[in-house]
């Protein structure tokens, strides 16, 4: 029992519908955990009840052996960091505010905080002489490495990313991959990463999720996804994507 | 899942934002201080009032040199309006004295039309009023004309009019409403002209020169029915009630006091009235007109009229008072009560719909709902109450609408950064919504510069003194001293905040 993340039988209804149908997975520590899956199947919503932004029907959510629920979820969430798509900085706030305000709200020492932030702009290859700037006078790639320093100034020791580069243009797309690939190695992080884009989940995780329809259809790694599909929808959805890659 | 974490700090952290901002703690103590010193101040001189039209500032400056001459200190708060706020004011001990007529304090004051003088005192009596004798005239309401108008059409008397039902009629609000006014007249009468409109007792008569209307009210000493050469009609069928000047006192008064206003009984014809009224409009200087009551051989009195500039001063510093502190209330207030409303919800919609509504109501109308409430009376403090009131409003909406616009994702974060409700609203989404915020306060501040006129109605002076004081009279000149300084003002806030925009808003959201 490594697992850093449960879900048992996780539930969770949108009005009539069902966004989560009896889920049951595990977040591997030190792994990248990838769930992917076309729009609407769900896997953001797994990230979005980790946080404690929804709260799932039936079923039990735990994180390292703790239930999340009303009571521990504060606690909890700061041993996470969340990336979403567009970033999620604070447009009022310069880059360097953005990284310093929850260590400044959790009182950490001003020297460590100083420290951390030069470790991570030195890991996420993010330009010092930039930190001044507001998000509006960043690039889009700039801004999320900014997002990403936000989300490991406490050293979380999960790391949840929403479609993280969805928004950015292929080759910064790509350089950013490499990175995030090159960081998660040195610091061993858990990572779970949602994203509709096969081969950035085969790029970066470690083991793939696939959904559909609220439910895990097909667990493993890019390798038996492809040798074994589990059904008809595995084999198109890998289809469908193998094929834009090859042109 | 921390909904009502928030709601609880949500005031709280709202003031501590603001006063982060806006270094605004001295100036809650400024506001404190001030509600307490007009609190205190109201002990010494006897206070006197009177209604906006000529006759009653003239009165009241009488009673205030005959109290001065007794050796009693005396003010006059000028120009409050209408019978109902001057009456409750006298009730609840605002104003000491004011002048008024027997036929208003029966018919409208206490309900008993056609009572005699022994009922009527007697009546006051049980209200801890007096009432001095008359004052030696009768101003009773009259129906008047254009002289060439009438002769050409052969009126002499109210019921002739019944032939003519093209005439048309401009009569004051409160003599529309008022029960010995319009509709028991026209009943009486039997008149039912084709057009009968609302208009202000002054403009009235400009548009009755003009020829804009045929026949209007009047009180039957008003001096512009002699400058205007008009013809009052006779009321042949004795329906208009004894209207006797008098001054109602409080009983508390010191006999001294007393003694000086009853020294004034009997001392008025309506002829001397005229010619006081007449002088008080063409001099526009009412205490001018009342020394001449005393004899005009006192004129080297020490009493030194008031420059321009000094009444401006005093104008704007009252203005800026009153708009000045109702705006800080209305922040005070409003910013926590937008940040409820901002959760949507039954309380929101409440908090939203309740603001709107004070909005509609006008303000002489919330001024006469305040008057007669114990705390209130004719005070400054319920002018600021008022335009507090008005106030709200856009802020409480502009606050709700700024937090309500936070986009998902932005607040999102913020939770997902552990940080509890309030450091949420402290740190991101206040000032977030700041530019919202900011528009909803400045939009409340010029609201309040304009609307903080009304103030003089019940006698709070500031720069409406000069504007209703001008529409009395109609002059036009009065009338721009007032209003011109007013606009100035509200273009100076406009300016000062447009400023206050580039402190208070974070430079991150003006790129």
């Amino acid at each position: 029992m490594n697992a850093l993340v449960h879900f048992r039988d996780v539930s969770k209804l949108f009005g009539n519908d069902f966004a989560l149908r009896d889920v049951n997975l595990e977040v591997e520590r030190g792994k990248i955990t990838a769930l992917i899956g076309p729009s609407g199947c769900g896997k953001s919503t797994i990230l979005r009840l980790i946080v404690g932004l929804v709260v799932a029907d039936t079923g039990e959510i735990q994180f390292d052996g703790e239930q999340i629920a009303p009571g521990t979820i504060m606690k909890i969430r700061r041993r996470l960091g969340y990336v979403i798509q567009d970033g999620g900085l604070f447009p009022h706030l310069t880059a360097l505010r953005n990284l310093t305000l929850q260590p400044r709200v959790f009182r950490k020492r001003r020297d460590e905080i100083e420290k951390r932030i030069e470790e991570l702009c030195q890991l996420t290859k993010f330009p010092n002489s930039a930190l001044d700037r507001y998000p509006l006078e960043l690039s889009g790639g700039q801004r999320q490495r900014v997002s990403l320093m936000r989300a490991l100034m406490l050293s979380p020791e999960l790391l949840l990313l929403d479609e993280p580069f969805a928004a950015l243009d292929p080759l910064v797309r790509v350089n950013l991959q490499r990175d995030l690939k090159e960081i998660c190695a040195r610091l061993q992080q858990t990572v779970l990463l949602v994203t509709h884009d096969l081969a950035e989940a085969a790029f970066l995780g470690d083991e793939i999720a696939l959904m559909n329809e609220g439910r895990i259809v097909q667990r493993g790694s890019i390798a038996d996804l492809r040798a074994k599909p589990a059904n008809q929808f595995v084999r198109e959805f890998i289809s469908a994507q193998r094929g834009l890659i090859q042109l | 899942m921390n909904a009502g974490k928030e709601s609880r700090s949500g005031g709280f952290q709202a003031a501590v934002y603001l006063s982060r901002r806006l270094g605004s703690r001295r100036s809650l103590l400024a506001v404190a201080s001030f509600l307490l010193s007009a609190t205190l101040a109201s002990a010494d001189p006897v206070i006197i009032g009177s209604k906006k039209f000529t006759e009653s500032y003239v009165l009241a400056e009488i009673a205030k040199q005959s109290l001065e001459r007794a050796g009693i200190k005396a003010e006059h708060r000028q120009g409050m309006g209408g019978t109902i706020i001057l009456w409750e004011a006298l009730r609840g001990g605002g104003i000491d004295v004011y002048p008024e007529y027997t036929g208003t304090i029966a018919e409208e004051m206490l309900k008993q039309p056609g009572a005699s003088i022994a009922q009527i005192r007697d009546a006051l009596s049980a209200q801890g009023i007096a009432m001095t004798d008359d004052l030696g005239f009768n101003n009773t309401y009259a129906l008047v004309m254009r002289r060439d108008r009438s002769e050409q059409l052969g009126l002499k008397t109210i019921s002739d009019l019944r032939a003519h039902r093209e005439l048309k009629f401009g009569l004051t609000h409160e003599f529309l409403e008022r029960r010995d006014g319009w509709r028991p007249l026209s009943e009486r009468y039997q008149l039912v002209p084709s057009q009968v409109l609302g208009i202000d007792h002054a403009l009235g008569y400009a548009a009755l020169s003009k020829g804009e209307i045929d026949v209007k009210d009047a009180y039957s000493t008003d001096a512009k029915i002699g400058d205007y050469g008009l013809v009052t009609l006779i009321d042949d069928l004795h329906f208009f009630p004894q209207y006797k000047a008098v001054f109602l006192y409080r009983k508390a008064l010191a006999s001294q006091a007393s003694h000086a206003l009853n020294d004034l009984s009997n001392s008025i014809d309506e002829a001397r009235m005229i010619r006081l009224n007449s002088e008080a409009e063409r001099t526009k200087n009412y205490a001018a007109a009342a020394r001449q009551f005393f004899g005009a051989t006192e004129n080297a009195s020490p009493f030194v009229s008031e420059t321009f500039r000094d009444k401006l001063l005093r104008w704007v510093t009252r203005h800026l008072e009153l708009a000045g502190i109702s705006l800080l209330l209305a922040i005070i207030v409003g910013l926590p009560l937008g940040i409820i409303a901002s959760r949507g919800g039954t309380i929101g919609h409440t908090i939203l719909g309740i603001t709107g509504v004070i909005q509609t109501i006008p303000s002489l109308a919330l001024l006469a709902l305040l008057v007669p409430l114990p705390f209130f009376g004719i005070s400054a403090r319920t002018a600021i109450v008022a335009l507090f009131l008005y106030g709200l409003l856009p802020i409480v909406r502009n606050t709700a609408t700024g937090l309500q616009d936070i986009p998902r994702p932005l607040r999102e974060s913020a939770i997902a950064l552990g940080l509890t409700a309030g450091q949420r609203l402290r740190k991101i989404f206040l000032p977030l919504a700041s530019r919202s915020i900011l528009a909803g306060i400045k939009t409340s501040a010029v609201i309040n510069i304009g609307t903080a006129t009304l103030a003089a109605l019940i006698g709070a002076g500031g720069l409406g003194e000069p504007i209703i004081s001008g529409l009395n009279l109609n002059d036009h000149v009065t009338i721009l001293q007032g209003a011109i300084p007013a606009a100035l003002l509200a273009l100076l806030v406009q300016f000062l905040f447009d400023l206050l925009d580039r402190v208070l808003i974070p430079r991150g959201l003006r790129l």
